[in-house]
Formats: C-alpha cells, structure tokens, sequence
C-alpha cells in the first residue's frame, strides 16, 4: 500500500504540532476557559492572544532558567514571571480597545495561571532544549490564537453581526453570548477539525492506491477521449 | 465555577480516568480553595487599609499571593503527613493549586467584596462544586467511552458537547432564561 502522500501529511501535521496538528486548544484540550469565556467578539480574541504570547514567553523564559530547582518550586517561579508578562501586555492591550478590560475581566491577570503556561513551561521544559520548549511554546500559542479569532469571530457574528467592529449583516443571537454556547461551539469545531483530517487521509489514500473501480473508470475514460 | 464560568476545566480534568487520582486533584482544589480565600481576604483587607487607591488590576495581581502561599503550605502539609504519596501526586496536587479555578474563585470573591465569613463560605463552595463537577466529568467520560460516538466527535468534541448540556442544564435550574 503507498503512503506517500499520508506520510507528506503527517510530516507537515508534526512540523505544525500545536496549530493545524494536534491544535491546542480543539484537540489538546488548554486554555479552555479563555476561549469559552471571553472569546466573544475578534477584538477580545486579539487581546486574548496577545496576553497569552506575553505570558507564555515569560513562562517559558522562567522554566528554562530555572530547570535546577525542584519541580514543585518551578510551579512558582514560572506562573510569577507568567503573570510579569501579563501586567506587560495590558500596555499593548490597551491600545486594541480600552474598553476592552471590561469584557475581558478577571481573566485576563488568569492568564498566568493557563494550562499551556504550566504544561509548556514546567514540564516540557524538563526534557527539551530551550529553543524547542519556546518553538512548542509558540507553536501551541499560534493554535491558541487561530481558535481563539475563529471562535470570537463566529460569536460576533451571530451575537451583534460584526466584524472588528464594522457591520456586515442585521443579525442578532444573543444565546451566543452564553457558556454553554461556547462548550458547544468549540465541540462541534473540534469535531470538524478531527473529520477534515480524516477526510484528507482518505483522499490522500485513494490517490495513492486507486481501487480495480477507479482503474477500470480511468480506462474508460482514456478509451473515450 | 466549571459549569458556568469555565474555570478549572482542562484536559486534565476532563481525562483523569482514575477515581483516586481525581479525588486527589479535586480534594486539592477544595483545600486550596478553602485556605486561599481565607489569605486573599488578608490581601484584601491590607490594601484597604494601606493602598486604597490601587487599581482592581493590582489588587487581582496581589491576591496570586494567597494562591501562592496556600500552595507552599499544602505542599508542606503533605510532605510532612503523608510523604508516601508526595512522589506519586506531586504533579496533580501541583496542577491543582495553579489551576484557574483556584485563582478564578479568588477574583470573584474580591470582585463582590465579600467579607471574611462570606469569602470562606464562598471558598468551601467553590471546592465542593468542583469536587462534584469532576464526579460528574468522570461518569460521563465513562459513559460516552462505552457509547458508540461517531468517529468524528470522539475525544474531546463529544466531552466538551457533555459539558455544554450541562452548563445549559445548569443554567435553566439556577434560574436564567435565555437571552432575547
């Protein structure tokens, strides 16, 4: 059986391990709360993001530095200097939206304390080089962001029917504003995403093996021509 | 504090299989809980008194602390009492006091004022809700691993469906109607 293009898919899958392959958030299963949360409008998912890579950098930085110390020490160290770099980011916040703190909340100083500061900064960094522990890092904070502006987006769209701010239909749905919205929706994309894959393996297999009925079509149709 | 802010729910949670380790994570979210917001009122009262201009930002700030502080003398207590255990659970105990449910139960608390008795109460409550929510995780990841879901949805798309009908559930018996 040829493989070929599988195998091409698969590199590409584990070269975007965080993003497209295994992404964060739909599949790993971090940063839940934010997404579900807050993500309700482009806006907040940009600010999301921006707090997320600023804590994530700081966390890593610290995890990195402080590899000798005992683990249960480590959890200290790299969710302070996490929460350094969220106190940071609120400068480049606030230029987005100053209104934005208002709908963001308590869990913007939260975001020290998120799954893949802890997963990516404490654990992986025991094991890896430290340029690996930051590429994972910002790897899986690139998948944050692509589900995070997908979510906020989609919610925006149904809750106010904009975009940025800018209008583009009359549409209102204010169920999407909800917890149990954001549960859902994020179920449902995961699931997506889980099928797509899916689908293009089985693409990708039926290219590189025709079936005795794809072969015998193909000749038909060389005959034809 | 899982059902309808999202807080304390992560991978972990939603696929400890083992009923022991699950009760040890939630156990540790309820002590937590408990002795951090007794700590964060601490924090609390000492900026009113001392710094009563700061910004809720700084103070939120601040109340990491409790949390900090609250995970320094679990971890103690447990290394002392039952130091057996410490080398099995350290990570779980660890991922407990740094989760969001923890630190989210203190900022709401700061953010309605509560008072001392009020914020313990609120602290308790807040650790047995997770405790009851993780039973509840459990039994559905249970469930649903033994129910034929389409190819699609296995994982986490069909935990997070899960936890959307309960969150939805939930929300229609506390009292909320659905927005219009």
């Amino acid at each position: 059986m040829k493989l070929a293009r599988n195998r091409r898919l698969h590199r590409f899958l584990g070269k975007t391990e965080g993003i497209f392959g295994h992404n964060a958030v739909l599949i790993g299963g971090l940063a839940l709360p934010f997404v579900i949360m807050t993500a309700v409008s482009l806006k907040n998912a940009a600010a999301l993001t921006i707090s997320m890579l600023f804590s994530v950098l700081f966390g890593v930085g610290a995890g990195v530095l402080t590899r000798k110390i005992p683990v249960w020490l480590r959890y200290v160290t790299v969710t302070v200097a996490a929460m350094m770099g969220v106190t940071l980011s609120r400068l480049v916040v606030q230029h987005l939206n100053p209104e934005i703190f208002d709908s963001i909340g308590f869990y913007l100083p939260m975001m020290a304390v998120n799954s893949i500061v802890l997963v990516y900064a404490v654990e992986r960094t025991r094991f890896s080089t430290p340029g690996r522990s930051f590429g994972s890092a910002l790897a899986c904070t690139a998948g944050f962001a692509l589900t995070a502006c997908v979510v906020g987006a989609v919610r925006e769209l149904l809750l106010t029917g904009t975009l940025w701010g800018n209008k583009v239909f009359n549409i209102t749905f204010p169920a999407a504003n909800t917890v149990f919205f954001g549960f859902i929706l994020l179920g449902f994309l995961g699931a997506a995403v889980q099928e797509v894959r899916r689908g293009i393996t089985l693409i990708n297999l039926r290219a590189d093996n025709p079936t005795t009925e794809d072969l015998l079509r193909q000749q038909e149709e060389r005959l034809v021509d | 504090m899982v059902f309808s802010r999202a807080l304390g729910l992560t991978r972990t949670t939603m696929a400890l299989e083992r009923r022991f380790t699950l009760a040890v994570f939630s156990l540790s979210v309820l002590f937590m809980c408990t002795v951090s917001s007794v700590l964060g009122y601490g924090i609390r009262y000492l900026f009113s008194e001392f710094l009563p201009s700061a910004s809720s930002f700084e103070k939120q700030v601040s109340l990491f602390l409790a949390v900090i502080v609250s995970y320094c003398l679990m971890y103690l207590l447990v290394s002392k009492l039952l130091p057996k255990f410490l080398p099995l659970f350290s990570g779980v105990i660890s991922y407990a006091a740094f989760s969001c449910a923890v630190y989210g139960t203190l900022l709401v608390s700061a953010g309605k004022e509560l008072d001392l008795l009020l914020s313990l109460v609120h602290g308790v409550g807040a650790g047995c809700g997770m405790v009851l929510a993780s039973m509840l995780l459990l039994c559905g990841h249970r469930r649903l691993d033994l129910r034929d879901v389409p190819r699609a949805f296995k994982g986490m798309p069909i935990m997070l469906l899960y936890i959307g009908m309960l969150s939805l559930v939930l929300y229609g018996l506390v009292g909320h109607n659905l927005p219009t």
